[in-house]
């Protein structure tokens, strides 16, 4: 039945998230084929510069819409008229929102994905990581890799999307338990615990770079390629570790019954 | 005969307000029970407890002996007072996604009856009224080989045109083996077929008795004796 429940909330999603990944790709190869071209010829560099401002629009939307979807979507189908199926279906709580979370994770890898994807389209060129690397070394000292920190980086940023989602998630769970101000309590909710969660991470992070031997209180800071890695793993972990501290306490909250209009 | 759906001590209650109270009721197998009350009187509350989309307050309910949970879900086909289907749907979207889910769902019953309604499995339900959205979740709840049907103003929306070939439709398809639990105004419109009554008055419940009794008693009909006990001045 959970396969079921994906397939059902993943093909009504993507029933739109497709156009929009596709649309993102085929704009970053057009675009591509203008700035190739536009060297030469006047009108694909104006078509380039047209591609270039869609793309970044694009870009933008290819990262938040399956986060916005996926949380309008869930409280649309647990606590909206769609509710009125999505608990009368014969599946547990638990497969509904296990079904939510995981459908939220694939769309928005695939986002992601997609945003990696089309910039390396648009912009890769054989000296590109070489160009970064030179750009980051007047900041970073000693030895890293520019294709591994890209990794980190990425996959920070993932993670961080994936724990306000857990966030939002939990906030929801909350506040539609109560009959009144559902969306003031989750706004509230979500503030307050995002809030928190940065404050936590702020501190980990401190800690990590004060026993990498980073001077904090030093005018100067000099990075050492150590630290930051420790920084973006440090991230990683601590983002990951509050995801699943409220998706199990979405979980928990859920399974208690909820209370539909 | 047996107990399909029994209501034990069961109050609900949002925040102060107190909407259900002390409910017990036992609803046997074979019965076609209507329910019958006041707007605000609890009726789709007392529904939407039984289809796990509020939680009691306190209390226990059980179907066919069972705490709710999935097995619960299984055996009922509920059809609420509002349409829930993703307008972005088909109407054969929608019959894919019962066939998926329900084990007991008859996908060539439910194309037959959308045939005999004169509704469009290709269309899109943006592109529907109210009413025969209405039409196509009846149709739809009424496609399954349930044990229990609770069916919440089932007649809300309908036009007065079909009203009866509805209520024919609701007859005819169910098993006759299930239980039929109905609540709705047109009281009128269904009293002939009802085999129980239950009145239920400010989230309490203040009668359930055979409706041939009933009428027997007061002599009068279903229609009347509600009027009569909920006479507005």
């Amino acid at each position: 039945m959970f396969g079921k429940l994906l397939k059902k909330d993943l093909s009504r999603n993507m029933r739109w998230l497709w156009i929009l990944f596709v649309a993102t790709l085929g704009i970053a190869i057009l675009g591509r084929g203008c700035k190739e071209l536009g060297a030469s010829i006047l009108l694909f560099k104006i078509l380039g510069i047209f591609f270039d401002s869609v793309f970044y629009a694009l870009l933008v939307n290819v990262v938040l819409q399956p986060f916005l979807r996926n949380f309008l979507n869930f409280t649309k189908s647990l606590y909206g008229d769609e509710s009125y199926l999505t608990h009368t279906l014969p599946v547990t709580k638990n497969q509904i929102i296990n079904a939510k979370f995981v459908t939220a994770l694939i769309e928005m890898a695939l986002g992601f994905s997609v945003m990696v994807v089309s910039i390396l389209i648009m912009f890769w060129t054989p000296t590109m990581f070489d160009s970064l690397a030179l750009l980051l070394s007047f900041v970073i000292v000693g030895q890293f890799s520019i294709g591994g920190l890209f990794v980190l980086f990425v996959t920070l940023v993932v993670v961080e999307f994936v724990m306000f989602l857990s966030i939002i998630f939990f906030s929801i769970v909350v506040a539609y338990r109560a009959k009144e101000k559902r969306v003031l309590k989750t706004f509230l909710l979500t503030a307050g615990m995002a809030f928190a969660s940065i404050i936590v991470l702020f501190i980990v992070i401190l800690i990590v770079l004060t026993l990498n031997g980073v001077a904090l209180t030093s005018a100067t800071v000099t990075l050492t390629s150590t630290a930051l890695y420790s920084v973006l793993v440090t991230g990683i972990v601590v983002y990951f570790v509050i995801s699943v501290l409220f998706y199990c306490l979405a979980k928990k909250i859920f399974n208690r019954g909820v209370n539909v209009d | 005969m047996s107990v399909v759906l029994e209501y034990q001590h069961v109050n609900k209650s949002f925040g102060e307000k107190q909407v259900l109270k002390d409910i017990n009721l036992q609803i046997q197998s074979n019965k076609i029970v209507g329910l019958l009350g006041k707007n605000g009187s609890g009726k789709s509350t007392l529904f939407k407890l039984a289809n796990e989309l509020l939680t009691v307050t306190s209390g226990k309910i059980l179907v066919d002996g069972k705490p709710l949970g999935v097995a619960s879900k299984q055996v009922i086909s509920y059809l609420p007072e509002r349409t829930y289907f993703d307008p972005g749907l088909k109407v054969s979207d929608t019959i894919k996604l019962f066939a998926t889910f329900y084990a007991d769902f008859d996908q060539a019953k439910a194309e037959s009856l959308l045939l005999d309604l004169q509704l469009d499995k290709n269309m899109r339900l943006s592109k529907m009224s109210k009413g025969m959205k209405e039409k196509v979740q009846l149709v739809l709840v009424m496609s399954r080989k349930a044990k229990i049907y609770i069916l919440d103003e089932p007649l809300g929306g309908v036009d007065p045109a079909s009203r009866d070939y509805i209520l024919n439709t609701i007859l005819k398809h169910f098993d006759k083996d299930a239980t039929l639990l109905i609540s709705t105004h047109m009281i009128a419109d269904i009293e002939k077929i009802l085999d129980e009554v239950i009145f239920i008055e400010n989230g309490a419940i203040i009668l359930h008795e055979a409706a041939a009794t009933l009428r027997e008693k007061e002599k009068a009909t279903i229609d009347e004796i509600f009027r009569r006990k909920f006479y507005v001045r």
